[in-house]
């Protein structure tokens, strides 16, 4: 069978489909279809393995350090030394200039763990449920909760 | 973002997520799919999670050789079809021959 028997006007060739894969999307579209809920959803679930329970965010980091020059370039590497409120304002988190900060270098010999700021408004929380509220980013410091 | 209750993320024996160096392991997105899926249909129907666990452990049990998440997509297909919500017949019609193009 030739690409163009199978060529149904897209501008990429569509990629082959595991058995498993297909009979998932087919399981996704009727639950959808009933209402059991939306795709949104589904995404928040995933998102939540991705970030705060599997490897995948940190895959995409070493695999954007792979492919983007100026992610691991001695500019960029010196400017989150040399002005680290600018460099997390662009990344998207704002720092109010009332919060000091402290930039901290692993080394072969020392780690550092960052131990976020408790989130306002958790007090009546269980060590359960703060659980949920941690991330990734705001273990490494680079996010506020 | 949707936090993932314990008992799924902490099953132990053979219904454990597959785990290296204490991460779940997915080597597809669509293994990571399955698993919101479940998780959203047990939670929608307000079911407890043996509803699910139980038919996963059914499956490894019935193919031990099967990759696991081939397994859980196997337990996932018995819990609708048991939950009246689709038959073979309507997931047959539902399936996709092809990843659609984004």
């Amino acid at each position: 069978v030739s690409h163009d028997e199978h060529d149904h006007g897209h501008d990429h060739h569509p990629e082959p489909l595991a058995p498993v894969e297909a009979r998932v999307a087919a399981i996704e579209s009727v639950l959808i279809e009933h209402g059991m809920f939306d795709t949104e959803l589904l995404d928040g679930i995933v998102e939540n393995f991705e970030h705060n329970l599997g490897p995948l965010n940190g895959a995409k980091v070493v695999a954007r350090a792979w492919t983007d020059p100026g992610y691991k370039a001695p500019a960029y590497r010196s400017r989150a030394v040399r002005e680290p409120r600018a460099l997390l304002a662009e990344m998207g988190t704002p720092i109010p200039e009332d919060v000091e900060i402290r930039v901290w270098d692993s080394s072969a010999e020392v780690r550092y763990l960052v131990l976020p700021e408790r989130p306002d408004g958790t007090d009546g929380l269980s060590e359960d449920e703060l659980v949920t509220r941690v991330t990734r980013d705001s273990m490494i410091g680079v996010a506020r909760l | 973002v949707t936090a993932i209750p314990d008992e799924v993320t902490m099953m132990d024996g053979y219904a454990a997520l597959p785990r290296d160096n204490g991460e779940l392991v997915f080597a597809a997105l669509w293994e990571g799919r399955a698993v919101a899926l479940a998780v959203a249909l047990v939670e929608a129907r307000g079911l407890p999670w043996d509803a699910f666990r139980l038919r996963l452990i059914d499956a490894i049990a019935e193919q031990p050789d099967r990759p696991y998440y081939e397994s859980w997509a196997a337990a996932l297909e018995s819990l609708v079809v048991g939950l009246d919500l689709a038959t073979e017949a309507t997931l047959d019609a539902a399936t996709p021959a092809e990843r659609p193009v984004l």
